[in-house]
Order: C-alpha cells, then sequence, then structure tokens
C-alpha cells in the first residue's frame, strides 16, 4: 500500500503516455523534421531548399508541438478518455516554461556559433543532435519508468553516432538521426497503441 | 525521542489516513484534475465504494467534485481543493516522521 502510494504520482503522470499517442506524434513530428533535412542535404547548392532548415526548423518544431497538442488532445477525447478517464495535468509555472525556452536558445545559440567558428564540426552535427534526443527521452523514461523511453533514446543516440561513419554529414546525418528515431518513436507508439486497445474498452460511470 | 516521533501517528488527519482516501489523494496530488472512470482504473475500487469515499473527502473540504456530461455521458470531475494538498502534504510529513522514528 505505502509503495502504491508513494508510486501514485508517478503512475498518474505516466498515464499520459500509456496509449502510445505521444510517441506516435512525436514519431510523426521527428520524421517531418527528416524530411525537411533530407530536401535540403540533396538539394543543389545554392538552391532555394539549401535554406531551408534556417525558417524551416523552428516552424516545424513550433508549429508542429502546437499542432500535436490540438491533435492528441482531440484524439484522446475520444479514444482514450472513454476508455480509461479523464485526466488534465497542472500547466508548468510560466516562470518555469519561461527558463525552458531560455535554455533552449541558449543551447542552439551556443550550437550555431561553434558551428559557424568551426565549419568542420559539422561532420558532428548528427551525433549531437542524436545525444540531445536521447538526453530527453532519457529524462522521461526517469520520469515516468517506462523502459522502452530509454530504448527510444539509445536509438536515436545510435542513429547519430552512425550517420558520420555512414559518410552522411551536416543536413544528410541529421535526415537519418530523425528519420530512425521518428521511425521507431512511431513503431513504438503503435505498438503501445495496439496493446492499449486491445486490452481496454469503453466504460461508463452509471 | 521515539515516543515524541511516535506521538505523530496518533496526530495523523483520519480522512486522509483511511487506505482507499490515502491512494485517491496520492493520484489528484499530482494532476490538475482527473475522473471517475481514471480513479476507479486506478484504483480498484467498485462505483459506490469510490463514490462514498470521494464524498467524505468533498465533505472534510478537500475534494471539489464537478459533475456534467461528456456529450451524453455522464461524467465526474474530481481535484484536490488547496486545503486537500495542504493536508496532504502534512500528513506525508508526519508519516516520514513516525516511519523514520520507528526505524531507528
Amino acid at each position: 500500500m505505502i509503495t502504491q502510494v508513494e508510486q501514485a504520482p508517478r503512475t498518474a503522470f505516466r498515464y499520459s503516455y500509456d496509449d502510445g499517442l505521444v510517441e506516435i506524434g512525436t514519431g510523426l513530428l521527428f520524421l517531418t523534421l527528416a524530411a525537411l533535412f533530407a530536401v535540403e542535404g540533396l538539394a543543389p547548392a545554392g538552391s532555394l531548399p539549401t535554406g531551408f532548415s534556417a525558417f524551416g526548423l523552428p516552424v516545424i518544431v513550433i508549429g508542429g508541438m502546437i499542432v500535436l497538442g490540438l491533435a492528441l488532445r482531440a484524439i484522446k477525447e475520444r479514444l482514450t478518455f472513454p476508455r480509461t478517464g479523464y485526466v488534465a495535468y497542472p500547466r508548468p509555472a510560466p516562470a518555469r516554461r519561461i527558463l525552458a525556452g531560455v535554455i533552449g536558445a541558449g543551447v542552439s545559440l551556443v550550437l550555431v556559433l561553434l558551428l559557424a567558428a568551426r565549419p568542420s564540426w559539422q561532420a558532428a552535427l548528427a551525433a549531437l543532435q542524436g545525444a540531445a534526443l536521447a538526453v530527453v527521452w532519457l529524462a522521461f523514461s526517469l520520469r515516468t519508468g517506462l523502459v522502452r523511453m530509454a530504448v527510444l533514446g539509445f536509438v536515436a543516440l545510435g542513429a547519430g553516432l552512425v550517420a558520420p561513419f555512414a559518410g552522411l554529414e551536416s543536413s544528410l546525418g541529421s535526415a537519418l538521426t530523425f528519420a530512425v528515431a521518428g521511425a521507431s518513436a512511431l513503431l513504438s507508439g503503435a505498438l503501445v497503441l495496439a496493446h492499449y486497445l486491445r486490452t481496454t474498452a469503453p466504460s461508463v460511470e452509471a | 525521542m521515539a515516543g515524541d516521533d511516535l506521538r505523530h501517528i496518533a496526530d495523523v488527519d483520519r480522512v486522509i489516513h483511511e487506505p482507499a482516501r490515502l491512494l485517491i489523494v496520492a493520484l489528484l496530488s499530482a494532476v490538475r484534475e482527473a475522473d471517475f472512470v481514471f480513479l476507479q482504473r486506478q484504483t480498484g475500487l467498485t462505483k459506490g465504494n469510490l463514490s462514498s469515499h470521494l464524498t467524505r473527502l468533498e465533505q472534510a473540504g478537500y475534494l471539489r467534485i464537478d459533475k456534467g456530461f461528456r456529450g451524453k455521458i455522464p461524467q465526474t470531475v474530481c481535484s484536490l481543493a488547496p486545503e486537500g494538498r495542504a493536508a496532504f502534504k502534512t500528513y506525508r510529513a508526519q508519516m516520514r516522521r513516525a516511519v523514520g522514528g520507528s526505524a531507528r
């Protein structure tokens, strides 16, 4: 009982990942980013698509997260809440959101400045992206206790490390990293969703 | 010293101390709000049992209950009141002291 009570907050937090929808959405977002990097990497030098990521990346990341949030909410309303119940989580405090934004912008700025100062480091960009994705997945794994998220982190890290050795540098390396991370998240989410739908049924209160 | 620590057990909030209610409050402490279906699945209580525990918590001023509809289906949404969060925090501190005291 004591363990059950101690685990209750984590159980409540983990509930939002029980249906696999977050992983499916994240996978789709990563695959879109992979497509963006692939178009940029395959386009002839000097052509319009070579500058895609400069403006396309923030648009896809910010816009994608907004669309993803709305879509997830709508799908959960129809699929998850009738089966296993409705839960709403507290919104992070404004100060915490601002801090997260500042840290994200700071890391991006340092990365851009480093790459501008040492263009040869572009070869390691995919590895850095893979490491960043791994850190995020591992943080979620620790918070939720879900091992599959740690596995997704190691897959992303592996893809990032393999890209430079496969001769894929810069945009194409990033495309490979995000494609593998996206496909693995999509597959994981689809398997979890299939299991969730198989093992739950809509229930009513009265 | 151990007696002082153990005395905290006698002072614990009986409303929260009941195992089923403790689990309900612990679950709700991590979320903004949750509905009856979620609480029932997580606690494993029967509908009647869960309903009576929710009413007890509401009467103590620890819980807010909003009854509405999701489409045509009735939906009961529960959230911890600030008093409930404070009571749970106090309860955890008391239990931690009591269990720590008896462990020494």
